[in-house]
């Protein structure tokens, strides 16, 4: 039917189909900042402004907006300024990947056309239509009110860090600022707090809530992301996939699929070369088992890999999928890994080609075991041996940008991979091998990305989308679907864990834990993920007597692989509920008790090296620790003694509960990370900052331009940060592991320092006479000792047009066999409906020591987020699955990611450290926000109710269950 | 938020003996209810932003397609069951809403909504269990009562997720009109013997029995204890 569309400034005379969505045609009109993320209706990334009213544009058939009005974000401005919203969302950190943005921005436009002052309630109602999997929507309601406050011509509200000193060590804080203890129940954004020693040196960018580098062009939702380009006689790719659980394929015939016009490609296992491969994005050997191969002749869960076909568009791709014959043998699926662990389980893995595996038969891919110390001898010398089971779910990253990949070969009959991946250089390495291309012959590109918290540290799509490129010479594209990205791409490992904890007084002299990690189909991550479990799920009260088994176990369910805080987050909430249940037991302070045996500078962490990550790992030794503090700080910040008092006096329907743990994370993998960085320094003095590290969103490429002017005095603004290509940028193993700001970040720091020294001799040289150790650099200056001075831009002008020509330029490469643990102390209130079984989160605070912040407002954007993603994982995330093995809520709506409106208030206070092996002093930061929330969850709902609850998700159901003895 | 009826292609009727309601055409979408203030009943407001219902669907769901089934909107089809909204047929004739949920209606399409404006006699209760605040609801139960002086002169009790239906009226509130005690215990018992529901991924069919019970209770104490307005 021919339409007219007004969108924007433009009217579009078009012809649609009556069933073509509004949101395919408005990016294939060239509208990109239109982000498609589920194509059903529950994400609203793809929201327009239908007349003013925000509408779905996936769920909007395009005939309906026949001669109507449409805003997309192009629409909003058409000059080099921001509008005031996105000015806003900028300035308040609300713009973390940027994939929501171009939704939230125009959802905000029509609420405050609407409704000019709005409250935080409101504000959360109004944009609950828009998921955001990044920040956990503290920023984004800040900005929001911020941008009210700019159009109405009022100051707003106060988005800036606040920053506080602490008193020496050992004397109390006391100047914490009332409005961060919410003394009234207040639920307003709160900017972070940032409490640094007194004797820590200052620095001068770093440290400073420097505006992202990526925040304008994502403000305002230009092309940056994967699928925003078009390539001229682009093909696209579809994947078919298995409707069993478990089954042989007997045949399958491609013919009619193959005779269907449009179709350029149909791949299977019969032709497609059967290379032995392991998908998880990890460094050089990848961990076994070597399971996968690209297309196989079995399937081993519902949703594995079948066939793929290229066609002249999507909808042609589909109907070939649908004319595949697939004739299947059936075979038993097995669910539970430990079912799947007896003899005569359904054999997962019975080919014969497969590597890696310790017992095929038995389904167990690994069996892992670290021991120190003589556990059995001390736990029967205990006082008390405690012991507890705990089980946890199988989570979904569920990044609002699905997998998505184009591959093209350029001018040079190169192949180039323009792919949404964490890991572009472990992607070339690991796809060449199954394309029959060498290295050298193949590039990827990592453009912006829209959240992957490491489900897109695995190869998913490059491999299917290189080979149809190899076969058709075309360019192709291919996009999961939101399904896919439920049963096709990767999760977080359900963990059944159980405890024994020897008590001799109040300390811990023994601890034992058995863990079985399932890991579905595939064993990608199956090492790494259960190694850094049992390290970090024992090392944080670091027994002398440590021990660790664990069988990681196949199951014909979707693949787990890395999720933010792998391992470590399943462990601690067996370990720290273990803790507390124990201190209760004892009847001693839970805080005092675990002060007397968590990890303390100077000590070694007993299992370091026993249990590195997928490989023997490095002696480690703590050496910087704020934990107390943290605790005393956010003691005081919740009331916390009083408020526990008070709550477990309760008798009423609806009981309120506080509750505590402690966390301790790593920062990148010691002895195994490594990144490189290159800056050259430009005519007028500027730099070019390139490097490996990809920013999936997190503001890495921010933070490491403010180390790089930290080391170099120049202002962030003066870098021009490139990440990632891998024929441009060199090196990192890439964003994972909370290792990009300590170890990116000391790649960049020294490859800084390099430059800073060749501008000081060039300097020497044209100043003469003074001698180049001298020099002193201060904003983009160098500064001799007799007053004397040169721009950066005379230096640079100087060293490649006039004297001594040469490029100014280095590049430096960074690892580090420590892995400096930062900790922290999470708060969280509750309400419980005791009759009901629903748990209302009424606040959530974690005070967190990450070493040297480098950006208070990425840096608290990042632990708002994980605490978003830590609630989920505790009240409500699961993938779940009929007794087939069909997962039975893969989709956004049923699965339920929090929104903006269901968000407590989550406040975020830094206790600063000054981490010796970091740069400026920095430690991670991206992880540890996931740890804490769900041991804190069960010590507020004991001390609400009396009742431990060991197994996640919390749901009404599972807590009513508990409470009512079902 | 408040804007002309007419601009929100709404109409105010008064029929004798049935005070006023709200004529919606079925084209209208459902955040022109909203924007109906103050005319559409606070608790169909509030229904309207309860669950998965977001800006987004209501500006693009139309009130007949709402009748249609969506899973959204069922929060607010057992408000408007229990408040005694009508669906307006093609052959204009009307039938109660719950009726129309039951596909009682055989061809006929819904072309609009007969609702009963708020009511400074009426007094309602919403109660509901979900896993977070704007999934799908598990269970939800909506009571009106409307007062003649102090007796109670009609009211109305749906609930969903006890059944396969997804609005379930249960009949038994008639039996309020007139009492002088009424038990919301007694008749929360009473309603569960209409419950048959089914275990899905949100909760067990057990757990929707007892719930069921649990939101019928406290649906009717608040209706019973809440202001007339």
């Amino acid at each position: 039917m021919d339409i007219t569309l007004q969108i924007n400034d433009s009217v579009h005379d078009l012809s649609v189909r009556k069933n073509q969505s509004l949101l395919d045609v408005l990016r294939g009109l060239g509208y990109m900042s239109v982000k498609r993320g589920c194509d059903v209706g529950d994400c609203g990334s793809c929201t327009v402004l239908l007349d003013g009213n925000p509408v779905r544009s996936c769920m909007t058939p395009a005939y309906k907006a026949d001669g109507r009005e449409i805003l997309t974000l192009e629409g909003l401005n058409d000059g080099p300024d921001l509008h005031p919203i996105q000015e806003a969302f900028v300035e308040a950190g609300a713009i973390q990947c940027g994939y929501c943005t171009p939704a939230m921005v125009l959802t905000t436009k029509a609420l405050l056309d609407k409704n000019p002052d709005p409250d935080e309630e409101e504000i959360g109602a109004a944009l609950n239509g828009v998921l955001c999997r990044c920040t956990g929507y503290t920023k984004q309601i800040a900005a929001v009110q911020k941008a009210a406050a700019i159009l109405r011509d009022s100051p707003g509200p106060e988005l800036a860090p606040r920053y506080l000193t602490l008193p020496p060590e050992g004397k109390p804080f006391e100047a914490l600022p009332e409005e961060y203890r919410r003394p009234n129940g207040e639920k307003n954004p709160l900017p972070p707090l940032v409490l640094t020693p007194p004797d820590m040196p200052p620095t001068e960018y770093v440290g400073q809530p420097q505006q992202k580098v990526d925040a304008v062009k994502l403000a305002k939702g230009r092309p940056v992301f994967t699928d925003d380009i078009k390539l001229e006689g682009m093909l696209y790719g579809a994947l078919l996939t298995s409707p069993h659980a478990h089954a042989r394929i007997r045949e399958i015939d491609t013919r009619a699929a193959e005779a269907l016009p449009g179709v350029r490609a149909v791949l299977t296992y019969k032709n497609v070369p059967r290379v032995k491969y392991a998908s998880g994005g990890q460094s050089y050997p990848n961990p076994t088992p070597y399971d996968q191969v690209v297309l196989d002749n079995k399937v081993r869960h519902v949703g594995d890999r079948v066939a793929v076909v290229a066609a002249d568009t999507l909808e042609i791709a589909r109907k070939a999928l649908r004319l595949i014959k697939v004739d299947y043998e059936i075979l038993p699926p097995v669910l539970d890994p430990v079912e799947a662990m007896k003899d005569g389980a359904p054999v997962v893995h019975d080919e014969d080609d497969t590597e890696g595996i310790h017992d095929a038969q038995h389904n167990i891919v690994h069996h892992l075991h670290g021991e120190v110390g003589d556990v059995e001898k001390a736990l029967a010398e205990a006082d008390t041996v405690f012991e507890g089971e705990f089980r946890t779910p199988q989570q979904q990253q569920a990044h609002i940008e699905p997998h998505v990949c184009i591959t093209w070969f350029d001018e040079d009959d190169r192949l180039v991979i323009r792919s949404s991946t964490q890991v572009p250089f472990h992607i070339r390495r690991m796809v060449a091998p199954l394309i029959g291309l060498p290295v050298k012959q193949i590039r990827v590109i990592k453009p912006r990305l829209g959240g992957g918290f490491g489900n897109k540290q695995e190869l998913i799509l490059e491999d299917l989308c290189s080979l149809l490129t190899i076969r058709t010479g075309k360019p192709v594209r291919m996009e999961y679907t939101r399904e896919q990205e439920f049963i096709y791409s990767r999760s977080r490992h359900a963990h059944i864990m159980r405890y024994r904890i020897g008590v001799k007084g109040d300390k811990v002299t023994a601890a034992d834990l058995y863990l079985i990690g399932d890991t579905g189909a595939y064993g990608t991550h199956s090492l790494t993920v259960q190694m850094v479990g049992g390290f970090k799920g024992l090392t944080i009260y670091n027994a002398p007597n440590s021990r660790f088994d664990c069988d990681v176990v196949y199951t014909t369910k979707p693949t787990p692989g890395a999720f933010r805080g792998y391992g470590t987050m399943q462990e601690l909430f067996g370990m720290e509920t273990l803790m507390e249940e124990i201190a209760e037991q004892l009847g001693l302070d839970v805080l005092e008790f675990k002060r007397k045996n968590w990890l303390k500078v100077g000590e070694p962490m007993y299992l370091a090296k026993q249990l590195g990550e997928g490989r023997e790992g490095f002696e480690q030794t703590m050496n910087t620790n704020g934990l107390e503090r943290c605790v005393e700080v956010g003691v005081k910040a919740t009331d916390f003694y009083a408020k526990r008092e008070a709550y477990r006096k309760q008798t009423g329907r609806i009981r309120k509960g506080i509750g505590v743990a402690v966390v301790m994370h790593g920062s990148g993998v010691a002895g195994l990370d490594m990144a490189a960085a290159t800056i050259k320094m430009n005519d007028d003095g500027s730099f070019n900052l390139l490097i490996g590290a990809t920013d999936i969103g997190t503001g890495s490429d921010t933070i490491l331009a403010q180390i790089a002017a930290e080391a170099l005095h120049a202002p962030v603004e003066d870098f021009i940060v490139y990440s990632s290509d891998t024929d441009f940028t060199p090196f990192d193993t890439g964003a994972y592991a909370s290792s990009t700001t300590y170890i990116s970040g000391g790649a960049v720091r020294k490859a800084a320092l390099k430059v800073a020294d060749q501008i000081r001799e060039h300097a020497a040289a044209m100043l003469g006479d003074v001698s180049a150790e001298t020099l002193k650099l201060e904003d983009s200056r160098i500064l001799a000792p007799d007053g004397r001075s040169l721009t950066y831009a005379e230096v640079a002008l100087s060293s490649l047009h006039q004297m001594n020509q040469h490029q100014i330029i280095a590049s430096a490469s960074h690892m580090s066999y420590e892995s400096p643990p930062p900790v922290g102390a999470q708060f969280v209130e509750i309400s419980v409906d005791t009759e009901t079984g629903v748990i209302t989160p009424e606040r959530l605070l974690m005070v967190v020591d990450s070493g040297r912040i480098v950006n208070p407002v990425t840096a608290s954007g990042q632990v708002e987020g994980g605490l978003s993603q830590a609630l989920g994982f505790t009240l409500s995330e699961q993938m779940l699955y009929d007794e087939k093995g069909r997962m039975v809520n893969a989709r956004l709506g049923d699965y339920h990611i929090y929104k903006a409106g269901e968000m407590p208030p989550s406040d975020v206070i830094f206790v600063q450290t000054d981490e010796p092996s970091g740069p400026f002093g920095a430690k991670s930061v991206a992880e540890i926000s996931i740890d804490g929330v769900a041991p804190a969850m069960a010590s507020a709902i004991h001390n609400a109710t009396g009742v431990w609850i060991h197994e996640l998700p919390y749901t009404p159901e599972r807590v009513w269950r508990a409470l009512h003895g079902k | 938020m408040t804007a002309p009826l007419s601009a929100l292609s709404l109409t105010l009727i008064s029929s004798p003996g049935e005070g006023q309601h709200l004529i919606v055409d079925g084209l209208t979408p459902l955040q022109a209810l909203l924007d109906a203030t103050p005319h559409t009943p606070p608790l169909l407001q509030d229904l309207l932003q309860l669950g998965e219902i977001t800006w987004q669907y209501r500006n693009e769901t139309t009130v007949a397609s709402a009748l249609s089934g969506g899973a959204p909107a069922i929060p607010w089809l057992v408000g408007l069951a229990a408040w005694g909204g009508a669906v307006l047929l093609s052959d204009d004739q009307e039938i109660p809403t719950e009726a129309y949920l039951a596909r009682k209606a055989g061809a006929r399409r819904a072309e609009g909504l007969r609702i009963p404006v708020k009511r400074e006699n009426r007094t309602w209760g919403e109660a509901h269990v979900s896993i977070t605040p704007s999934d799908r609801p598990i269970v939800l139960a909506v009571a009106m009562l409307e007062w003649d002086g102090e007796a109670i002169a009609s009211a109305g009790l749906a609930i969903h997720g006890v059944s396969k239906q997804g609005v379930l009226v249960i009949p038994e509130i008639e039996t309020w009109v007139g009492a002088s005690q009424p038990d919301a215990t007694a008749l929360a018992e009473q309603a569960a013997a209409h419950f048959a529901p089914r275990s899905d991924f949100r909760a067990s069919a057990e757990y929707r029995h007892e719930m069921g019970k649990v939101v019928i209770r406290r649906a009717l104490e608040q209706a019973l204890t809440g202001e007339k307005a």
